[in-house]
């Protein structure tokens, strides 16, 4: 082609075209490595990351992990999967998928919570075939795996008895038999003796009508057999009589006056001091801290076998009484009795000298119920663990 | 160079090179965006996960003081732990291991105790201002909480702690866990010290403290969130 004079216009040279073809790659290989894939994949890992947070954060706001963490205390992990299952779905959109793991992966309380039901196989897989992951963690208290067998007697018809055990039950995972038929509690009892040790707590909040003449000896044997007892209220009082009873009186870590024991109420007796804030029964508290109590009801006075056992006392007593006196007293774990060395008790035992369960149910004036609650459970052994609530988000199709 | 006539080549002339230069130009801008734009990406990731552990921690302190769930060094060491192995983050709850020992009393008095207030100033900067009297060695005390008054900042390797104020009219020595700060702190306002940080979950004989100092970091320390609580 000939150009003529007149006509004006550039020419691309060969060497200026394969330079336009350098910036041409160049800006190509740029525009890869800062693609909307990489912006992608930063973005929405991030995006997916806030996913699992919010989502869990909503369930904490709404109140719905705690009932999940709830029902997972008290034996039901269907309803707790159910439950999870419903309210992740809700929150979470269609194309992201999740799986809610509560407890330690290794050996987890629950997992089995995934965007359907019935497939934990196939969902699982999609799980660990997911190319990206996101994770938020939550850590709860959950009760101890291993349940506590505990055995209660409940005075037949004392609905203060019935309604401070059935909160107790509600805040921990017992495996609990309460029980206001004799024959019942000393079947029980007779069975954790002959080899069983079926028994971890023997709890006799205020027992009246429980024992015959040798009855309490079998709680003694019951404690060399590794059971552990907590007793309060009016229990010593009622049992009070016989060499049996002397023997029950040492084993709880108290010295047997000959027949009952005195008994108070009303002021002035103040409220109940800790005293020891180390021990396992009032760890939550500190020394001098209160514990609420109403004066109305009974207390009885007590003499330990050793003062260092006494970890909360009354300061103030009523003329005639002995000031301090002792309120809890923790007999320790492997104490050998000092009269009869072949008396070898390996669990603590735990006694409280008032009607605490009058007190924290009383219907009019309740007093110290939150704590009177906490006492007890820590009395018998129960204490929750820390554990992670896990949420894996990722996306992909569903199962 | 010479070329011979059977030599075959390209010569790149300057208009070539001028549009090759802005091409290489760009192309490091673009790359370094990118590289910019991934770290702002991941950092916010890493925030966000350092923000959500330190609130729950916070969460779980009010669940544990309302329920009646030990507070003690035993439980919070346990518990930090189980934070740190289950998101990978640093954790550490307590307070700094300071206290001071009334020479004229015999009293020892920590951080943590009503003996002791301490005051968040801004993120990583506290105020203690300890109270040198004692209710049990003293006729009365005046809870006026400024014997000393010193001033704790978080350095990024390390703690400073200025005395800012000493009102008392005991002789006041500090410390920090066995680590004597000053003797006679009173005649040393303005001074300051660097040492090592340490969050204790408990002092001494104190089991549980009323006053805790939430700190989550990644072990970078690229995102760091600090609370102090106070437990009821």
């Amino acid at each position: 082609m000939n150009f003529r004079r007149n006509q004006g216009g550039f020419i691309f040279s060969l060497d200026a075209t394969l330079a336009m073809l350098v910036v041409i790659i160049v800006m190509a290989g740029v525009a890869r490595v800062a693609g909307p894939e990489l912006i992608y994949e930063q973005h929405g890992y991030l995006r997916l990351e806030r996913y699992a947070n919010d989502a869990l954060e909503v369930s904490q706001i709404r109140g719905t992990l705690d009932s999940i963490v709830n029902y997972t205390k008290h034996g039901y992990p269907e309803n707790a999967e159910n439950l999870a299952g419903t309210e992740l779905r809700k929150i979470l959109p269609k194309n992201v998928q999740f799986r809610l793991v509560i407890g330690d992966e290794a050996n987890p309380r629950l997992d089995n919570v995934y965007p359907s039901a019935g497939k934990h196989a196939e969902w699982y897989a999609a799980f660990s075939n997911a190319k990206e992951k996101a994770v938020a963690v939550r850590i709860s208290t959950l009760p101890p795996k291993k349940r506590l067998k505990i055995l209660i007697w409940l005075d037949a018809g004392d609905e203060y008895e019935e309604n401070f055990v059935r909160e107790l039950i509600r805040c921990t995972n017992w495996e609990n038999k309460s029980t206001s038929n004799v024959d019942d509690f000393w079947w029980e009892v007779n069975l954790h003796n002959l080899g069983t040790k079926h028994l971890d707590v023997v709890f006799l909040p205020d027992a009246q009508d429980l024992a015959t003449e040798d009855d309490m000896i079998e709680l003694v044997k019951y404690q060399q057999n590794g059971g552990r007892v907590v007793v309060g209220g009016e229990t010593l009082y009622n049992n009070s009589q016989t060499e049996g009873d002397n023997k029950f009186w040492r084993s709880v870590g108290v010295v047997w006056p000959g027949g009952a024991p005195n008994s108070t109420s009303g002021q002035p007796l103040d409220n109940m001091h800790i005293i020891n804030g180390d021990n396992f029964v009032t760890r939550p508290y500190e020394n001098c801290d209160n514990i609420e109590y109403n004066e109305n009801h009974l207390q009885y006075v007590y003499t330990p076998i050793d003062d260092e056992w006494v970890v909360a006392q009354w300061e103030e007593t009523p003329e005639g009484m002995p000031s301090p006196l002792p309120g809890i007293i923790v007999r320790e774990a492997g104490y050998t009795s000092s009269l009869d060395p072949s008396l070898t008790y390996p669990e603590p035992a735990v006694l409280f000298n008032m009607r605490f369960v009058r007190s924290a149910m009383d219907p009019i004036e309740p007093r110290g119920t939150m704590d009177w609650i906490t006492l007890v459970r820590r009395a018998t052994g129960y204490e929750e663990v820390f554990e992670p609530i896990i949420l894996y988000v990722w996306r992909g199709p569903g199962v | 160079m010479r070329l011979h006539r059977e030599q075959r080549g390209f010569v790149l002339s300057g208009i070539a090179l001028l549009l090759v230069l802005p091409a290489m130009l760009l192309a490091a801008s673009f790359l370094t965006i990118a590289e910019a734009a991934g770290e702002a990406a991941s950092l916010q990731t890493l925030s966000d996960k350092v923000i959500y552990t330190g609130h729950d921690i916070e969460r779980m302190l009010t669940h544990m003081t309302n329920n009646k769930i030990p507070t003690d060094g035993p439980v919070l060491s346990a518990f930090a732990e189980n934070y740190r192995a289950a998101t990978g983050l640093l954790v550490d709850i307590g307070l700094h291991p300071l206290w001071i020992e009334v020479k004229d009393t015999g009293a020892k008095h920590f951080a943590g105790t009503k003996y002791c207030q301490i005051e968040e100033v801004a993120m990583g900067k506290w105020r203690y201002r300890f109270e040198d009297s004692d209710e049990e060695l003293d006729p009365s005390v005046d809870w006026d909480n400024d014997e000393p008054i010193l001033l704790v900042e978080r350095l990024d390797e390390g703690l400073r702690i200025t005395v800012e104020i000493h009102e008392g009219v005991y002789v006041v020595d500090l410390h920090y866990s066995d680590q004597t700060l000053w003797t006679n702190v009173g005649a040393h306002v303005g001074e300051s010290v660097e040492v090592d940080e340490i969050l204790q979950p408990s002092i001494d004989e104190i089991t549980q403290l009323d006053t805790l100092i939430i700190y989550v970091r990644d072990p970078r320390g690229a995102a760091r969130y600090s609370k102090l609580v106070e437990l009821e």
